[in-house]
C-alpha cells in the first residue's frame, strides 16, 4: 500500500498533475490539478480557481481519477477519488487560497485570480502506474532531493535556539538564525523583513544576497511576502517558474478580455529562485517579520520544513520581541545631506539614503551633531521625542537603527552609528558635512 | 461523413507538436481513468485522429473505451499553458503498428523539450514507456479552450463552423 505521505513531492505541481472525470452521460474529461493538498492519511483537496466542467462533473458524478508524478524520477501514481464537499472558508481553504493569492499578487492579478473552493476527497485507492518510465540503466544519474530526518531536525533546533538565546543584539540574533539555517539546511538565501509604517515591510537582515538586499521594501498585500505578512500564513511555493507561468497564462487570457489588471510584481531578490517560503514570524496573533527563504532548486523545501520552520520562526520572532524591550544597541570628503520635510526623506550627495522614522532619526541626530558638537545619543531620548513619531510600545526602534545603520555602511561609510553600551550610541563623522533642509522635491 | 468541421492548420499543427498529452476515459460506471498518451496523428481530413496509448499504462483506459467509446484528448503547451480539449467518438482500438511505435518514439523526442519546463532530464524523459502500444481512431466532435482563465470551457471555432 502506498501511503500519501510518501508521495509529498509529487504534489507540489512542479510536473502538473492531471484528472478525469465524466458527466451523466459518461462523456470524459481531462484537465490538469492545478494544486493537490494532502489532508490526512485518507482525504485530499484540489483547487478550484474556475467553475470549470471538471466542477460540474463532480456535482453529478463524484469519481474522478488523479494522475501525479514523482518530478525527480517521472513515475506516475494513480490516486482514485471520491469528491466528498467544497470548502470556501476555514483553515483548509486559507492554506490553499495563500498560495494562490500570493501568486495572483505577483501576477498583478489579485482578487482576479483566486481560490474558488477547496475541493475534498475520499482516496479510495492509491497504486504506482506500472510501466509509465523504464528503470534507469546503469549508470544513470538521478537527481535525489536533500536528506532529511530527525538529526538535521534536532541539530538546526538546537543551533537556531542557541544563536537566538545567546544574541547580544537584534543585528545578531537575526543574521544568526539565517547563518544557522544555511549551516543545518542549505537554505542559501535568506533574508528577514520587518514591518515599517505605511504597510511596508523593509529587509533588515539577510543571508547570501551581500548588501544587496538590506532596506528592499515589500508592500503588505503585495507579491509572496507582502501576502504572507497579510494572511499571516506560510506559504511554500516549489516550482515559481512553473507557477508564474500559469499566472502569467491567466493574466494573459484576462488582457484578451480587456480586463483592467495591475502591474507584475517583482519577486523578492534571487531572479532564478525555483524554490521559495515566507514564513510569518508572530507574537501570539502580532507580526514582527517576515522570514523569507530562496534557493536556485525546486523541492528545497519539503513538508517537514514547514512544520519544523514554524517552530523556529516561533523562536525568532520571540527574540525579536525580547529585543525590542531592551534597551540596547547602535551607533562615522565633505557630504552633503538633503532633508525632504514632506516625506522624512534623506538624501546624500544627491543619492537617495534612507526616509520615513529612520530619516527622522538621522535628520535628528546630524543636526544635534552640526548646532550642538553632540555625538553621544540614547535610545531613550529618541523614544522620547515625540516629532520622530514613535509609537509608545514596540516601537521597532532597534531594527530602525539597523536599518539606518546599514544603509550609511552602504551609502556614506564615512559617517557611523556606532553602538557604545545598552541603549547609547555615538556618531561617528569623519568628514565635513553639508545639511539642507527643503519642503518637498 | 464527420459531423464536425474540420480542425484548422493551426491546431492540426499545434497536435502534432510535442504537447502534453492525457486520455481521459470512463466506463458504463462512470468510473474515469487519466493516462498520458504518446503521440497524435490528425487524418488528412482533419475531422478524425490517431492517438497513442502505451500498453504498460493504457489497460484500464482501454477496457473502458471498449465499455464506453467516447474519449477526452486534452494537448498542453507546457511552456506557455496554452490548452485545448478534444472530444470525440472511438472509431477503432488498434494493436500499434510499426508507424505507430516510430510516431510514439518521434514523439518522446518532441516531449522532451516541453517537459523540460518542468526539469526533467532528457535521459529520464527517454524511457517513458512507448511500446507495445495502442492506436485509438478518433472521430472529432467538438473542440474547447482550456488555457486557463476566463475563456477556459469555451468551444473553439473550428474551419468552416457557422
Amino acid at each position: 500500500v502506498i501511503s500519501l505521505d510518501s508521495l509529498d513531492r509529487c504534489c507540489h505541481g512542479i510536473v502538473p498533475g492531471v484528472i478525469a472525470t465524466c458527466d451523466a452521460d459518461g462523456i470524459p474529461n481531462a484537465s490538469y490539478v492545478s494544486q493537490l493538498h494532502v489532508i490526512d492519511r485518507t482525504h485530499v483537496a484540489l483547487s478550484c480557481q474556475f467553475f470549470n466542467k471538471t466542477r460540474q462533473n463532480l456535482d453529478v458524478n463524484p469519481l474522478a481519477s488523479v494522475e501525479i508524478y514523482d518530478p525527480l524520477t517521472f513515475e506516475a501514481y494513480v490516486l482514485r477519488l471520491r469528491f466528498l464537499r467544497s470548502e470556501t472558508e476555514g483553515p483548509l481553504f486559507d492554506t490553499m487560497s495563500t498560495r494562490i493569492v500570493a501568486i495572483a499578487s505577483h501576477t498583478g492579478m489579485a482578487g482576479v485570480f483566486k481560490l474558488r473552493s477547496a475541493d475534498v476527497f475520499l482516496v479510495l485507492d492509491v497504486e504506482a502506474r506500472a510501466g509509465f518510465i523504464d528503470p534507469a540503466v546503469e549508470g544513470e544519474r538521478v537527481a535525489l532531493a536533500l536528506p532529511d530526518g530527525p538529526l538535521t531536525e534536532l541539530r538546526g533546533l538546537q543551533l537556531v535556539s542557541e544563536r537566538v538565546s545567546r544574541a547580544a543584539d537584534l543585528e545578531s540574533l537575526l543574521s544568526g538564525a539565517l547563518a544557522a539555517l544555511d549551516e543545518v539546511f542549505g537554505f542559501t538565501h535568506g533574508m528577514i523583513m520587518m514591518p515599517e509604517e505605511e504597510g511596508r515591510l523593509v529587509a533588515v537582515a539577510s543571508h547570501g544576497y551581500g548588501d544587496a538586499a538590506i532596506g528592499a521594501e515589500v508592500r503588505i498585500g503585495e507579491g509572496l511576502i507582502g501576502t504572507v505578512a497579510e494572511t499571516k500564513r506560510l506559504v511554500r511555493i516549489a516550482c515559481v517558474s512553473s507557477e508564474l507561468r500559469y499566472g502569467r497564462a491567466i493574466r494573459e487570457q484576462y488582457e484578451q478580455n480587456r480586463t483592467a489588471l495591475t502591474a507584475e510584481i517583482p519577486l523578492p531578490q534571487l531572479a532564478e529562485a525555483e524554490s521559495q517560503m515566507a514564513i510569518p514570524l508572530l507574537v501570539q496573533d502580532r507580526l514582527v517579520g517576515v522570514l523569507v527563504l530562496e534557493c536556485r532548486h525546486s523541492l528545497t523545501f519539503a513538508q517537514w520544513h514547514e512544520a519544523f520552520l514554524q517552530v523556529l520562526a516561533n523562536q525568532i520572532a520571540s527574540g525579536i520581541d525580547r529585543m525590542a524591550d531592551r534597551e540596547d544597541l547602535d551607533t562615522e570628503t565633505k557630504l552633503s545631506f538633503l532633508y525632504y520635510r514632506n516625506d522624512d526623506c534623506v538624501f546624500v550627495d544627491g543619492e537617495y539614503l534612507i526616509r520615513n522614522v529612520p530619516g527622522k532619526i538621522l535628520w535628528k541626530v546630524l543636526r544635534a551633531y552640526q548646532t550642538e558638537g553632540r555625538t553621544e545619543f540614547s535610545n531613550r531620548e529618541l523614544r522620547l521625542d515625540p516629532s520622530l513619531g514613535l509609537p509608545p510600545i514596540k516601537d521597532n526602534l532597534e531594527s530602525r537603527l539597523i536599518l539606518l545603520r546599514k544603509r550609511l555602511e552602504q551609502k556614506c561609510p564615512a559617517v557611523k552609528l556606532v553602538s557604545t553600551r545598552r541603549g547609547r550610541f555615538t556618531l561617528a563623522v569623519n568628514c565635513g558635512l553639508e545639511l539642507i533642509e527643503r519642503d518637498t522635491a | 461523413l464527420p459531423a464536425y468541421p474540420p480542425l484548422p492548420e493551426d491546431l492540426v499543427e499545434f497536435a502534432h507538436g510535442g504537447r502534453s498529452l492525457l486520455v481521459g476515459t470512463c466506463n458504463k460506471e462512470r468510473l474515469p481513468d487519466c493516462v498520458r498518451a504518446m503521440g497524435v496523428r490528425v487524418w488528412p481530413d482533419a475531422c478524425r485522429l490517431t492517438v497513442i496509448l502505451p500498453a504498460a499504462t493504457g489497460a484500464t483506459s482501454i477496457a473502458n473505451l471498449r465499455d464506453n467509446p467516447k474519449i477526452a484528448l486534452t494537448l498542453s503547451h507546457i511552456p506557455t499553458h496554452r490548452t485545448i480539449q478534444i472530444k470525440g467518438k472511438v472509431l477503432a482500438i488498434r494493436e500499434g503498428t510499426e508507424e505507430d511505435r516510430e510516431l510514439a518514439i518521434r514523439y518522446r523526442e518532441l516531449f522532451i523539450p516541453e517537459i523540460a519546463w518542468a526539469g526533467m532530464p532528457a535521459t529520464t524523459t527517454r524511457r517513458l514507456g512507448v511500446w507495445p502500444c495502442f492506436a485509438i481512431d478518433v472521430e472529432i466532435d467538438v473542440v474547447f479552450s482550456q488555457t486557463p482563465g476566463p475563456v477556459a470551457g469555451a468551444k473553439m471555432p473550428l474551419e468552416g463552423a457557422s
